[in-house]
């Protein structure tokens, strides 16, 4: 054979040999069974925990009380101190009220923190950007833990509001409760647990009504958003922590008729539950529908996160 | 199993001379190893390859035994940084080769002995990244190889060998070469002196 055809022949495998590309990047947590995106949702039905992945499809049961009733699992929040999901035990007996974390990597669940002090209602709570753990306790007080797990103030606040509802972290350091009372339906707080803005489902206006609060959470432009139920079950918007103005009002009984917490996605997209229709709604930042997720594992679904 | 591979090929070797020619042979070059837990994240550890013969040949027909290295290596990124992936192996097995006049064909089987490795020093990252990549840091498997190459004459004795094989390693990956090598007829003198 010619040897100048070898040749070439040696150079076009060794070029088909040698290609190069660069790597595609990979992350431990690639292999958890958690992951970015995920959706982790409470049902006070059957008293479990089970996360969806992003679509809304089912991935795994995480928490199944085996005593029905006697649990309710209503505060949910993604730990970026611990690296883990944190949910309250929230006994009806009160003895086995608990901070309880799911380890990402396999949804191996741990007691966090318990502390004699927590043994009424647990609604919700809210690790706060300073590292604080506030939990409301009772309905109407807050608890305050430090990063160390050592409790602040006694309680922190007394009188946090009546009949709260839910808690959630505010990029100011601050936090937002909201109420089922109709009064103060919505106040923001600061660090400090000074009240700096208030918000009713009447007041600004438009008015909805006299409505109570079922959840509030802060989106990542700096928006208030919280689920109103009663006459009119709605998702509205406000446009920034003073709660001053409403950017829209998302209403629709065909998908939302009892609404329970919110969720943000890393999109801007806003979950809702619907603790009736035992589904998620899932709304644009805009206010438009998109669709509706995780119904058929749903039962009375009280609580969700998206991990970030 | 290797050793009894050596046992048997060696004795097919020595009484040869009677019926057929003895050749031996080495070749170096150039690897690359893939496999579908590595192309996923578009990785492809290369190095070089070498290794030697030494077969029995009748007519068109020659049956080989021998011994490939694999040193390769690779770029991975994980957990934001770039590291080393060593994807090392060595051969030995038997193949029959179909020569012809400026060309061969090879096919043959392999006991591979495989030492994979990464170069992430915190433990908890390596352990997660072992799981990803399907690192084998020390194991034994079996394959096979084939592929052909060109030959041609040196001198009455000697003939120059440009190859490309594939050797298959049964469900972990495979190693694609490119090599020049020597091949060497024994004369029946050199074989006489294993006769006493």
């Amino acid at each position: 054979m010619n040897l100048v055809i070898q040749i070439l022949i040696l150079f076009i495998a060794t070029s088909c040999l040698l290609k190069d590309e660069s790597p595609i990047e990979t992350t431990s947590t690639s292999l958890d069974l958690i992951k970015s995106g995920d959706i982790i949702v409470s049902n006070l039905g059957n008293d479990s925990i089970v996360l969806l992945d992003e679509d809304g499809s089912f991935k795994e049961v995480l928490v199944d009380s085996p005593t029905d009733g006697t649990l309710i699992f209503n505060g949910l929040t993604y730990d970026s101190y611990t690296g883990s999901v944190l949910f309250l035990n929230d006994s009806t007996t009160g003895t086995l009220d608990a901070v309880r974390s799911i380890a990402l990597t396999d949804g191996s669940v741990s007691t966090y923190l318990t502390n004699s002090n927590l043994n009424g209602v647990l609604p919700g709570f809210a690790r706060l950007s300073g590292g604080d753990l506030v939990i409301i306790e009772g309905t109407t007080a807050a608890e305050m833990f430090n990063s160390d797990k050592i409790r602040q103030g006694a309680p922190f606040i007394s009188t946090l509001t009546t009949a709260a509802a839910d808690i959630q972290a505010l990029q100011s350091g601050g936090f937002v409760v909201c109420s089922s009372a109709t009064a103060n339906t919505v106040r923001t707080y600061n660090a400090a647990g000074v009240v700096q803005a208030t918000a009713t489902s009447a007041s600004p206006t438009p008015s909805l009504g006299a409505l109570a609060a079922t959840a509030c959470i802060q989106d990542s432009s700096g928006r208030i958003i919280v689920a109103y139920s009663g006459a009119t079950d709605a998702v509205r918007v406000y446009t920034s922590s003073t709660m001053a103005t409403v950017a829209w009002t998302f209403t629709d009984t065909n998908v939302l008729t009892t609404p329970g917490k919110l969720a943000i996605r890393p999109n801007g997209n806003i979950l809702v539950v619907d603790q009736a229709l035992n589904h998620i709604v899932e709304l644009t930042p805009d206010g438009a529908f998109v669709d509706l997720l995780g119904g058929a594992v749903l039962a009375t679904p009280l609580n969700l996160i998206v991990v970030p | 199993m290797r050793t009894t591979f050596l046992v048997v090929f060696f004795s097919i070797v020595l009484s040869a001379p009677a019926f057929a020619v003895v050749y031996i042979g080495g070749n170096y070059g150039l690897s690359a190893y893939s496999a579908q837990p590595l192309e996923k994240y578009r990785i492809h550890p290369k190095g070089t390859s070498y290794g030697g013969f030494l077969g029995v040949g009748k007519d068109f027909v020659g049956f080989e035994g021998f011994y490939q290295s694999f040193p390769t290596k690779g770029e991975i990124k994980h957990d934001g940084a770039s590291h080393d992936i060593t994807t090392n192996a060595t051969a030995i097995g038997g193949a029959l080769r179909f020569g012809f006049q400026s060309f061969y064909l090879r096919l043959g089987v392999a006991n591979f002995d495989l030492r994979q490795s990464l170069s992430i020093s915190d433990e908890a990252s390596r352990e997660a990244a072992d799981k990803i990549y399907e690192i084998k840091e020390k194991a034994r498997k079996n394959g096979v190889l084939f592929g052909g190459g060109i030959h041609g004459k040196l001198s009455e004795n000697f003939r120059y060998i440009v190859d490309y094989s594939r050797y298959q390693i049964t469900g972990v990956g495979e190693y694609d070469t490119i090599s020049i090598g020597l091949s060497f007829n024994l004369p029946e003198r050199f074989l006489a002196l294993g006769k006493f």
